[in-house]
């Protein structure tokens, strides 16, 4: 790693956690501006950091950065900031999702420091257009659930704070109205349904080319297809079935744990065509075993 | 149009509880498939470990069938089940769709006091006259009913969704005719090496079609390897092959690993590759090229042993030839380089085991010879590459393509063509002036105005308390 890439990295990482900590101070002490400030300051400030630390890794590596966990973090945390910050400056209240991009968003940068290795070249195995693509879809669905997700949880918190007589305080207060969340997230997940959908098929036809199968039962492509399927029904419930409020907020929020596990589970897992730490490493044999 | 059937059971498979309890029944498949060990995720030796230390489990998981969820009956009945579900749903709604435009009114957006100044009152028919016109110069639809004009635009956005359910069930087709119909092998090539496509040519065949032949007869060489190393690692692996397929039709591409190489129906994947050892064989004047595929690699060099057939009544036991080769000149005790497939100065240790007689270690250059038994020389010419294809035949994945697309093309679809809704209700409550709600809905984009749509409830507001005019006394 290169002084320039790390000192970026930083850089943006400081950001994110400084909006973080900013955002759950004024939170705890009711300081609403303490939390727009976080995310209408920090968060952009952030934001500038974060493409020149893409920037780097990608003149350094002479390669737009897809490879490896950490690239795929440094990206995917870059999608999510943006969504945060589109979602903070379009819908007057959006910052209150910060309370779970925010965190979110320092988990995944984490994650991509724990990863974090020096550039390599370009093994046979990375070399697909379509897995460009899919790299890119992926993390643009996981940035936009997780987002909906963080809608449907402080419309959660909403509810009940309405339950107990007690809008006046904190998010409660802050937050857009319960309908204007619905309607926000609307668009938001069909956004998403198409991500997910697109990050099926261009997955698919790479496996196709690398892997001899187009669908191999793997734990990622099943969790990722519940995701588009949990989604999916979410818009069945809103458009078709007029779901609003609590019930649709729960959907979204479990329909997410399928992008968590497809993203994060499996890490866990003995065995995964998608556990690319070993792929191509030293022979172009692409099937890891 | 076929009216779907009015059943309980034909309601209950269309309900969104059938369809959320085989999503959330497919997520407990795929949380039981992390738990519980699967064929084929699993590599043969994790689940010989498995078997071996949990032998009645193992047993019992086998009998249920439950050691390969995903490509047994638990998978097949979620997804034949969700297909069922999807169908009758999609089925429930075309019938709506053909119904045509309802009567129901779009959420009010706006309310409207007749100007009571201008006229009397507002006059219903006129105010139905004007709407009416104002919305089909807009290019709108309208249902009249009394004291309410509805107009809708975009209906056939509803179409992208039936796209988009009708990709499902391509898809699942698509899936079904791949279970039936693909096939799957390895086979190894020398460079410079022809076969052709059949059952001798494969080192391993996992998968024979059900459905349609398994092999085309179809004639492939491999021409040539090339690899390209950066920082170590190959960053370039490319096989130059050429094919006749079985209508003699010639083809040649430069595979690589994500770039198949596609002949008479079948894809030739990339894998790996080894050394090959150039032989030439010669015994009572007689010479013979011998092309030995090294199958094992040592930090030494690409390994293999051929046992050579003995002509001599008075030796009854074969010459074995022990071979390691390098791709570059190696000294006493040296490694493979790691740019292990950059071939240098190649050079080939020797060793012939007769019987109880452990000949020599002999280490040859490429051009020179050595003795192995008695009136048998071993000539060296150099090293060359094998490479191994997993070779597959799956024409079904373009049908299951077509659905992945459709379905793409259906979200978008639906999404860019939003139905959307106006309604134009004249409220006359006793005692008071008339009104008139002015309602409008964009489906699926509730909440917002449609581009251009603005202008259009304008002036529909503006045309309650319009002037009258010639048109309307007519």
């Amino acid at each position: 790693m290169s002084l320039a890439q790390t000192l970026s990295f930083w850089a943006t990482t400081g950001a994110y956690l400084l909006a973080t900590v900013m955002f759950f101070y004024g939170l705890a002490w009711r300081k609403r501006h303490l939390m727009r400030r976080a995310s209408r300051i920090i968060v952009p400030a952030g934001l500038v950091a974060h493409v020149v630390a893409l920037g780097i890794r990608w003149t350094e590596s002479g390669h737009f950065p897809y490879i490896g966990n950490y690239e795929g973090a440094l990206f995917g945390a870059f999608l999510l900031a943006l969504a945060f910050a589109v979602l903070v400056f379009v819908w007057e209240g959006g910052e209150s999702t910060g309370l779970i991009v925010l965190p979110v968003l320092v988990v995944t940068l984490g994650y991509g420091l724990v990863q974090m290795e020096a550039v390599g070249p370009v093994t046979p195995v990375y070399q697909s257009p379509w897995l460009l693509v899919h790299f890119v879809f992926s993390w643009t669905t996981y940035a936009v659930y997780t987002v909906v997700a963080a809608l449907a949880g402080v419309l959660l918190l909403r509810l009940r704070a309405e339950r107990r007589g007690k809008t006046d305080r904190s998010i409660a207060a802050w937050a857009p109205p319960n309908e204007r969340i619905d309607e926000i997230s609307t668009p938001l997940v069909g956004f998403g349904f198409l991500m997910n959908a697109l990050l099926l098929v261009t997955g698919s036809i790479w496996a196709y080319r690398l892997w001899g199968q187009y669908w191999g039962w793997d734990p990622v492509e099943i969790w990722s297809l519940l995701t588009w399927l949990g989604y999916g029904f979410y818009l069945h419930a809103r458009l078709t079935l007029g779901w609003s409020g609590r019930k649709l907020a729960w959907v979204a929020i479990i329909s997410l744990l399928g992008i968590s596990m497809a993203t994060w589970g499996v890490q866990f897992l003995p065995t995964s065509y998608h556990l690319f730490q070993d792929l191509g490493a030293t022979m172009f044999q692409s099937r890891p075993q | 149009m076929i009216r779907p059937p009015r059943a309980r059971w034909f309601r209950f498979i269309a309900s969104p509880r059938v369809a959320s309890s085989l999503i959330a029944a497919m997520a407990g498949l795929s949380l039981l498939g992390i738990l519980i060990p699967q064929r084929a995720l699993l590599t043969t030796d994790m689940m010989t470990d498995f078997e071996n230390s949990a032998p009645v489990l193992a047993r019992v998981l086998d009998v249920l069938g439950l050691d390969a969820l995903f490509s047994g009956w638990p998978v097949v009945t979620i997804a034949g089940l969700l297909a069922l579900s999807t169908v009758t749903c999609t089925w429930n709604r075309i019938d709506r769709y053909a119904r045509g435009i309802s009567a129901a009114p779009a959420p009010v957006v706006r309310r409207i006091s007749a100007d009571t100044s201008s006229h009397e009152a507002l006059h219903e028919g006129i105010m139905v006259s004007r709407v009416r016109n104002v919305m089909h110069a807009a290019g709108w639809a309208t249902l009249e009913s009394p004291g309410r004009v509805v107009g809708v635009k975009g209906r056939r956005g509803f179409l992208g969704s039936m796209l988009l359910h009708l990709s499902l069930l391509i898809i699942m087709v698509g899936g079904s005719a791949t279970a039936l119909s693909d096939f799957s092998g390895t086979l190894l090539l020398a460079e410079g090496q022809t076969v052709i496509d059949e059952p001798s040519a494969y080192l391993t065949v996992e998968k024979v079609p059900r459905l349609g032949e398994a092999f085309t007869g179809a004639r492939l060489t491999l021409d040539s390897m090339r690899f390209t190393y950066q920082d170590g690692q190959i960053v370039e692996a490319i096989a130059t092959m050429s094919g006749l397929d079985t209508s003699a039709r010639r083809s040649t591409f430069e595979a690589r690993v994500n770039h198949p190489f596609e002949l008479a129906g079948k894809s030739y994947l990339v894998q790996n590759s080894g050394l090959v050892a150039d032989l030439t064989l010669s015994t009572e004047g007689r010479s013979e090229g011998l092309i030995v595929n090294l199958a094992d690699v040592t930090p030494y060099g690409w390994a293999d042993e051929i046992a050579l057939s003995s002509t001599d009544a008075s030796t009854p036991s074969p010459t074995t030839l022990s071979l390691l080769a390098s791709p570059v000149t190696l000294e006493a005790g040296e490694t493979l380089p790691v740019e292990q497939f950059l071939i240098g100065q190649p050079q080939l240790s020797l060793r012939a085991v007769t019987g109880a007689d452990v000949g020599e270690v002999q280490t040859l250059t490429a051009g020179s010879s050595v003795e192995v038994a008695p009136d048998v020389v071993v000539t060296f010419n150099g090293v060359r590459y094998w490479t191994r294809f997993l070779v597959r035949q799956d024409t079904a994945r373009w049908v299951v393509y077509l659905g992945f697309w459709f379905g793409v093309l259906g979200i978008v679809w639906r999404f860019l063509m939003p139905e959307r809704r106006v309604s134009m209700s004249l409220i006359a409550t006793h005692g008071e002036s008339p009104y008139v709600n002015l309602g409008y809905r964009v489906r699926p984009w509730r909440g917002i105005v449609w581009p251009g749509d603005q202008a259009l409830l304008d002036e529909l507001a503006a045309s309650v308390n319009a002037e009258e005019t010639q048109e309307d006394a007519s």
